[in-house]
């Protein structure tokens, strides 16, 4: 049993548990991400069945569900796709269908409820996060500059999709990367160092690359 | 923690603790006076639901005795809190768990005692974390105070 292990599998895309949203004993209410940072929300519809309502959820919807703009079951009624999952013993053995909004309606959450974040600051903390992925993207969208943005870990290079762990990690800073004079022979001063250490940060724009060196690996 | 402690908690946590996977976070308390919390219930049996040992299980102890479920199948064992019953002292953080219809659920409210485990209470969020002995008597100490069945 591993966290890293995939929870589902929905269109060959392995799901992920990213957060727990709500737990009656065990988590009934959560949202999962695959490897390309796409977000689903989940609802354990029947424990005993060991039964699953999954729908792709932007994360827009998520936050605006989270922060109490939109009621909780709205993010299943703009979702294009709902799934349902009848877990196997083993991912493999699960089946997977494609159902309407009006199969699954009686598992929702109540037509008027609104998720409370109340004191929860693991909660507050997550919808932070979301908050600035979508803000992050959206500047990234105006700029002018940078075409593609990778973030390169060793030999890996992980594509603009998962580069909100780089969000998280305070890189809001990389909207200034446009303006070079912002950084310093190549190191972004802001930049906060996440946990795996990336090797550098490469940003490529259209006529030129910018390799963005963690401070503290600065050699 | 001494060893005497960590010898009275059930086979599963003990086992994490002296292994080193897991260690409890500084500001948990072994001796406190009691606080009043309520938890809620998913995993409902009988009617009206009977409070068991079963309702006092940390996620990873549910796992065990549900091992085929997926919802338990990337259960973090480094993570204390998942060795945890998992309650609030205030009610209020249990309001969102009521608007999913089609979950059984109980909400069970009794004193946490400091005679049936250690715990860390968060007072910004109201959250307890009880580490609860393997002797523990803490069915006694809880009633179901609501219950909404599917």
């Amino acid at each position: 049993m591993s966290k890293h292990e995939p929870l589902f599998k929905i269109d060959g895309k392995d799901l992920y548990r990213e957060h727990n949203l709500i737990i009656i004993q065990v988590p009934v209410f959560f949202v999962c991400k695959d490897d390309s940072a796409h977000r689903y929300l989940v609802l354990l519809s029947d424990f005993d069945e060991d039964t699953y309502v999954v729908c792709p959820v932007s994360n827009e919807d998520l936050y605006d569900m989270l922060t109490g703009k939109i009621v909780m079951r709205q993010p299943f009624i703009n979702s294009d796709k709902i799934y349902f999952i009848q877990a196997g013993t083993v991912l493999s053995e699960d089946e997977v269908k494609l159902v309407s909004y009006d199969e699954i309606e009686d598992v929702l959450p109540e037509k008027d409820a609104m998720f409370e974040i109340g004191n929860n600051e693991i909660l507050r903390s997550y919808s932070l996060s979301l908050y600035n992925i979508i803000v992050f993207h959206k500047r990234l969208a105006k700029s002018r500059v940078p075409a593609r943005v990778f973030w390169e870990y060793s030999n890996d290079t992980i594509p603009l999709a998962n580069f909100e762990d780089v969000v998280k990690l305070n890189a809001l800073h990389i909207k200034c990367l446009p303006s070079s004079q912002k950084t310093k022979r190549g190191i972004h001063r802001g930049l906060s160092l996440p946990k795996q250490k990336p090797k550098s940060i490469c940003v490529h724009s259209h006529r030129k690359s910018i390799n963005l060196i963690p401070i503290r690996n600065k050699k | 923690m001494n060893d005497g402690l960590i010898k009275k908690f059930p086979k599963l946590l003990k086992q994490a603790l002296e292994k080193g996977i897991i260690e409890f976070p500084d500001d948990v308390k072994d001796v406190y006076c009691d606080v009043m919390a309520y938890r809620a219930l998913s995993i409902v049996k009988g009617e009206p639901p009977q409070i068991t040992r079963e309702a006092f299980a940390s996620q990873l102890e549910l796992r065990s005795l549900y091992p085929e479920k997926r919802i338990f199948k990337d259960y973090d064992e480094t993570d204390i809190s998942n060795y945890s019953c998992s309650l609030y002292s205030d009610s209020n953080e249990l309001n969102k768990a009521m608007h999913l219809p089609r979950q059984s659920k109980a909400v069970i409210k009794g004193l946490v005692r400091c005679s049936n485990g250690v715990m860390n209470h968060n007072l910004k969020t109201s959250h307890i974390n009880w580490w609860l002995y393997d002797n523990h008597t803490a069915v006694k100490d809880f009633e179901v105070i609501e219950y909404v069945k599917t």
